[in-house]
């Protein structure tokens, strides 16, 4: 049993071990004079406990005892009385402890063997404290307000927002109004009396640049009750630069070529006209032809269209160079298919068909937009994703090789849109062919935050993955944050700041500017309603594995300093005595 | 029970109330008129007070005694019989008669009480206050009064407001407006008065004279009028500075003005907005689109036309077309038809009457009439023109046309006898065939009736020919059947298609018809068919491949005939097979090639066709900058500077002010098709781009009108960024091995 002795002072082991091991020595020489030996052992060995009961009063030494404690109650936010009387009832002398944020509650949790935890819960950064006792999550009412809410922060411009959430307990004739940077209405949704509803709000982005939309909840009077900020980053467009190559001009390159030119894209398109003739358009770019089909050559685009008959004519070499280019290089191809391509699909395994029977795709409900397809449809395959072309589904797919992407459709003469007057249909869906296809920009530096929300004076945690070695990074003051690199991957460093201004802030890179990673901190009083839900959620998880283990805990009890002082007082006694029983020098 | 006196008091109570009465009412009516005209509730009240003590001395009423009450009511009331001073003496002054006929009179009172006060000055009085009450209101409506022509009237909102454009400006006070007026004249042809207005908003007819005239308060040195671009000087004159311009298209504008210190001003913005003239509006109740008459009723088409315009209708007519015959030889004649009731110019709305006489347009059953009304309003210098939709007028044909037209030919030039060779073969294989079954006779008679089937034939060709004297003997001594009332021989055998057809070939207006003699045409049939303009190159080459033809063809039939006269149908079978031959090329040769309209290929150079050969083929390179700025560019940037000025409370540069300038073009380029919307932001835009001072809330107001007023952009791809490790390529790789 000693051996779970525990000094609580063992920080003073030292001084009092050579202050009390002289003091002895001391006092042995100093009855060393005494006639009778076995005075002498007595004596030291009476004068050694007192030494000994003295430096155990210094040293406060407690053993581990098994603790019969109570049972106590936490009371976070929003907690429920109704809830607590129950409790109360049930275990007479429950202790009830409040609590407060960062603050350690160490001593009082101490004192108890079980816990409930009523209300909200406790904050993500304060769960360590509980991981040994035995906790029980009762939980507490919902806030009311948006629980969630799903979007995607940072567009390019031209795209639309789309903000999907749920809103905990809504009250009847309440209004929520997506509002742009300006507070100018974009988009509403009324709530309805119920447990939870989910809603999605919608709003194009015409403008670049940082933006705090808002998400306001207002009553039937249109006075303004709730303000939630959604920040949005909207970056500009950047062209594409594309290469089309054909076995002969035909009317789709022909509307594809005008849609993308006339935006402001790079296009070549290289019709055969006929063997060994070509014909070249060079649209806002140089005039530099591309006659092989080389690495080089290739490097310069981020897609290629290619015919089937022109994609099945390639020599061996140009194919192995287009692999490589889709493989190493990320370039992006697209196939525009033709009977024959489909029929061939068996040998070349990138893609696989299953037919059917429908030629004629509908793109609206009304039925009045509709396309020719070819009678087949992309298989689900493993490495095989499909494009969603807001049509039926199986229509358009890409496979991933390497860094690149090689797709295609089933699709059969889509400028039938534009000749029936749907021309933004028309560029809605070349537009999502060639974004989900083409060769994406490698940046110096990307940034991800592990939690999409940074409050003010609060950790904020982000990631940031770069090829530069040793990555310094500063906020907006000028101040640099320490990273830490990720031990599996090197290019992956985690970091922590706390933000100590509200709205747009930004964190860079020493070695490159315009590595920026802009991020919007809130408000402690904005997303309250998700906050709650998010501690909830984390408490739920964080209590719902057992907790504690074991039912009685041993805590460390202080030996009774009485006993040291007896035997002290004993000790101190039998010396005085002593000589005065058997004479000074007897 | 009361006093036989006391009614007396009563009534003079009553008597005077209504007096004061009286008196109120008609010193009412001239305050409120007064009130009306100067909007000054002084010179109301004045008024109401001044008449009241004028007729309360003239007639005052507390003077009314019991005596006077007396007198009234003997004049008033016979039955009285004068005698209601009685009520006035005691009684006990009285005799006995005297109380006798008091108390008489007390009951005739006490039941005609209702009469005894006049209430004909009241009415009076009643109807002079409402009229008078009315007038005010009506001057009060249409601001007649003193005060509804000056600026007091102005609305708050409508006195223009200065802004001080430049920090020197800043340092003195500004200069007032104190007069501000706008004049608009309408062109003279809408006959509208001029227009005065102190509101500088602008909305006017397109061509209208628009003056200005401000009057300052102190003295300035010069103002400006900008709209745009253009920038306009106002003159002094009059102590007035004033300018004026005729309304093309909408816009905005604002004043500029500098003091005497040199600082700049500048005003809110104003519209411009431009109404146009619209054409009129024709209606034509109660006519259907497509009325059909029987050949045999009467053809009368009985219409009104309700025309209306905004500004007056100069004149309206009826463009009628008939059309006559049918496919190539339609023919169309236009005429313009005056409606009966003669329209009135400048009239606002018309209702015009018509009654189309068919008949009178010399139309025959078959003829259509198209016909539309044709309205123009008074609008100089160029007139809108409005038209009403196409009504239709048939007049039912007795015979229904059906063409039998070669999908080949424009025309069917031939003559269906041709035909009837094929026809002869037929029956000639017809009679070989059934010659069993036939008794010699039959088969005899038959085989003759063949030949002279066939000699029709040949004549008829014959005729074309012009030989068929030469060519064998008539053969009318031999015809056995009934001929036909027309003189038709072959009227019978034949299968008359194509006589319906006739009026396509013959052009009736052509002149060389009606020059030469009626018989000519029977001399010469083909002439009829030749269609010659004086062409005697087509007319002979046509004429002359045709004969040689023919002559070969008919001495084919000739052949043929002899054959089958001779009981010998199988002998004229082969001369019948030839004789069809030639006549399909003569067919064949005729028809007549359309040059047809559109893509006309080049030839084809047969030597280098299918060679092989592509040295001559060259390739071709086309080189195209179609880059252009994102629509709506600096209206973008100044959003997202504007955005960045908010968020860090950064001043506005003078970088900025160019850039809020240039999206303030944009907008005003925007917004002429709805002046009125974005007025606001552009007015922001303006004084953004000015030296001002401006408050966050207006900033926001300018974003939020900027972003509201941009259009969506159309989808578009763009590139996108993707950070790629190496754990990345490991993991593609991976699942790559996995899939193979």
């Amino acid at each position: 049993m000693m051996s779970e002795l525990v000094l609580l002072r063992h920080d003073l082991v030292l001084p009092v071990l050579v202050g009390l091991g002289g003091l002895w020595l001391v006092f042995v020489w100093s009855v060393r004079a005494t006639p009778s030996r076995k005075r002498v052992l007595v004596k030291s060995m009476v004068s050694f406990l007192a030494l000994f009961a003295l430096a155990m009063i210094a040293l406060r030494p407690a053993l581990p005892q098994p603790m019969d404690k109570g049972v106590g109650v936490l009371l976070t936010n929003n907690f429920s009385q109704t809830r607590l009387d129950s409790l109360q009832k049930a275990h007479k002398g429950i202790a009830l402890i409040p609590y407060a944020q960062n603050r350690s509650l160490g001593p009082v949790l101490d004192s108890i063997s079980s816990l409930y935890i009523l209300g909200q819960g406790v904050a993500a950064y304060d769960l360590w404290q509980f991981n040994d006792v035995k906790a029980s999550y009762l939980g507490g009412p919902q806030e009311s307000g948006i629980s969630r809410l799903a979007y995607r922060p940072s567009h390019t411009l031209g795209d639309r927002l789309q903000l999907d959430g749920r809103y905990s307990n809504p009250q009847s004739d309440r209004w929520l109004f997506l509002q742009g940077p300006g507070e100018e209405g974009l988009d509403s949704v009324a709530l309805k009396r119920g447990s939870t509803q989910t809603f999605r709000l919608e709003a194009p982005l015409k403008v670049s640049g940082n933006y705090g939309y808002a998400l306001t909840e207002k009553d039937s009077l249109g006075n303004q009750l709730h303000t939630e900020p959604i920040p949005v980053q909207v970056g500009e467009r950047k062209f594409l630069s594309i290469l089309m190559l054909n076995s002969s001009p035909s009317f789709e390159t022909k509307y594809l070529k005008n849609f993308l030119a006339e935006n402001g894209h790079q296009v070549l398109v290289k019709s055969q006209l006929t063997r060994g003739k070509y014909k070249f358009e060079y649209f806002n770019r140089d005039r530099t032809p591309v006659y092989g089909m080389t690495i080089k050559d290739l490097a310069a685009f981020d897609v290629l269209l290619i015919d089937a008959s022109s994609y099945r004519n390639l020599s061996a070499n140009a194919r192995r160079s287009l692999q490589e280019s889709i493989t190493e290089h990320g370039l992006g191809v697209f196939i525009q298919p033709d009977a024959a391509f489909f029929r061939a699909a068996k040998k070349d395994d990138f893609f696989d068909f299953y037919s059917t029977k429908v030629t004629e795709i509908g793109l609206d409900d009304q039925g009045k937009m509709s396309l020719g397809s070819f009678p087949y449809r992309f298989k689900n395959d493993f490495l095989v994703e499909e494009i969603e072309l807001m049509a039926p589904p199986h229509l358009a797919a890409y496979r991933k090789l390497g860094m690149g992407r090689l797709g295609s459709f089933t699709l059969e003469n889509t400028y039938q849109l534009v000749l029936d007057g749907h021309t933004d249909r028309y560029r809605e869906l070349w537009t999502t062919l060639l974004e989900a296809l083409s060769n994406r920009t490698m940046p110096m530096a990307s940034w991800s935050a592990s939690d999409d929300l940074a409050f003010q004076d609060q950790a904020f945690h982000f990631t940031l993955r770069t090829r530069i070695e040793q990555p310094l990074v500063v906020n907006d003051e000028g101040d640099p944050i320490p990273l830490l690199q990720d031990v599996d991957q090197p290019f992956l460093w985690h970091g922590k700041t706390y933000p100590q201004k509200t709205k747009w802030q930004y964190l860079k890179m020493v070695q490159d500017t315009t590595a920026r990673f802009d991020f919007y901190v809130m408000e402690s009083t904005d997303r309250q309603a998700m906050v709650a839900f998010n501690t909830h959620e984390e408490n739920k998880r964080q209590f719902q594995e057992a907790q504690g283990g074991e039912e009685t805990t041993m805590v460390l009890q202080p030996i009774a300093l009485v006993w040291f002082f007896l035997i002290f007082l004993f000790g101190m006694g039998w010396l005085w005595l002593e000589p005065k029983l058997y004479g000074q020098d007897a | 029970m009361i006093g036989p006196g006391h009614i007396l008091v009563q009534l003079q109570r009553k008597w005077r109330f209504r007096q004061g009465l009286e008196i109120f009412l008609w010193a009412l009516g001239p305050a409120v008129l007064g009130y009306a005209i100067t909007m000054k509730v002084g010179v109301g009240l004045v008024l109401f007070f001044l008449v009241l003590l004028v007729l309360v001395l003239a007639r005052k009423p507390w003077q009314l005694t019991l005596a006077q009450v007396s007198r009234a009511l003997d004049q008033k009331l016979p039955s009285l019989e004068y005698s209601s001073g009685l009520l006035l003496r005691p009684e006990a002054q009285l005799t006995d008669l005297a109380l006798i006929q008091r108390q008489k009179i007390t009951e005739v009172l006490q039941r005609s009480d209702a009469q005894l006060v006049s209430t004909s000055p009241m009415k009076k009085a009643g109807i002079a206050a409402a009229i008078f009450l009315g007038l005010g209101i009506l001057i009060f409506q249409l601001g007649w009064g003193i005060a509804g022509s000056k600026k007091s009237r102005l609305d708050q909102k409508e006195i223009i407001q200065v802004q001080a454009a430049d920090s020197l400006a800043r340092q003195h006070p500004a200069p007032t407006i104190t007069q501000q007026e706008v004049t608009v004249r309408y062109p003279s042809y809408t006959q509208k008065p001029m227009l005065t207005s102190g509101s500088m908003d602008v909305k006017a007819l397109e061509g209208s004279r628009i003056s200005w005239s401000l009057h300052f308060g102190s003295s300035v040195d010069s103002v400006l009028l900008e709209q745009g671009e253009t920038t306009l000087r106002l003159s002094l004159k009059d102590g007035a500075y004033q300018q004026s311009m005729t309304l093309t298209e909408s816009g905005f504008y604002n004043f500029r003005f500098f003091d005497a210190h040199g600082g700049s001003y500048i005003t809110d913005l104003y519209t411009l907005e431009v109404t146009k003239d619209t054409p009129p509006t024709i209606e034509l109740p109660e006519l259907k689109q497509f009325t059909s008459f029987d050949y045999d009723e009467p053809k009368l088409l009985t219409f009104n036309a309700l025309i209306n315009d905004d500004y007056g209708i100069a004149t309206a007519q009826i463009v009628a077309t008939v059309s006559k015959g049918s496919g190539e030889s339609v023919k169309f004649r236009e005429e313009k038809l005056p409606f009966d009731t003669a329209p009135t110019s400048g009239q606002r709305q018309l209702n015009l009457s018509k009654k189309i006489d068919l008949a009178a347009l010399a139309m025959t059953p078959g003829d259509e009439l198209y016909f539309y009304v044709e309205a123009i309003d008074t609008k100089r210098p160029k007139p809108n023109t409005a038209r009403s939709e196409t009504y239709f007028a048939v007049i039912k044909d007795t015979v229904t046309d059906q063409f039998a037209v070669e999908a080949t030919m424009g025309a069917d030039l031939m003559p269906d006898y041709f035909r009837s060779q094929r026809q002869l073969i037929i029956d000639t294989e017809k009679l070989i065939a059934n010659k069993a079954r036939l008794s010699k006779e039959v088969f005899n008679a038959t085989s003759n009736e063949l030949g002279f089937d066939q000699k029709a034939l040949r004549l008829k060709y014959g005729q074309f020919m012009g030989d068929e004297a030469e060519a064998g003997p008539e053969p009318v001594q031999e015809v056995t059947t009934e001929e036909d009332e027309s003189g038709n021989p072959l009227a019978e055998y034949t299968h008359d298609h194509d006589g319906a057809n006739e009026h396509n070939l013959v052009d009736h207006d052509h002149d060389h018809e009606e020059e030469g003699p009626a018989g000519k045409a029977a001399d010469d049939p083909l002439e009829a068919y030749l269609h010659n303009h004086e062409d005697p190159e087509a007319s002979s080459l046509f004429t002359q491949s045709l004969k040689s033809m023919l002559r070969q063809a008919m001495s084919e039939m000739w052949d043929a005939e002899l054959h089958l006269r001779l009981y010998t149908p199988q002998n004229s079978l082969p001369y019948q097979y030839r004789a069809l031959k030639l006549l399909q090329e003569i067919k064949n040769s005729a028809r007549i090639y359309v040059h047809r309209i559109g893509f006309d290929p080049p030839p084809i150079k047969e030597d280098a066709r299918l060679t092989g050969k592509i040295e001559e083929v060259s390739g071709f390179q086309k080189q195209e900058d179609l880059t252009k700025p994102l629509p709506q560019a600096h209206m973008r940037s100044a959003v997202a500077r504007l955005q960045v000025v908010l968020a860090q409370n950064e001043k506005i540069s003078g970088v900025d002010k160019e850039l809020f300038s240039q999206a303030g073009q944009e907008l005003a380029a925007m917004a002429l098709a709805a002046p009125g919307s974005y007025l606001k932001t552009l007015q922001g835009l303006k004084w953004l781009s000015e030296d001002l001072e401006t408050p966050r809330e207006q900033l926001y107001e300018v974003m939020t009108g900027l972003m509201q007023a941009l259009p969506n952009l159309a989808p578009d791809p763009h590139k996108s960024a993707q950070f790629q490790g190496n754990l990345d390529k490991l993991v593609q790789k991976e699942l790559e091995a996995y899939d193979e």
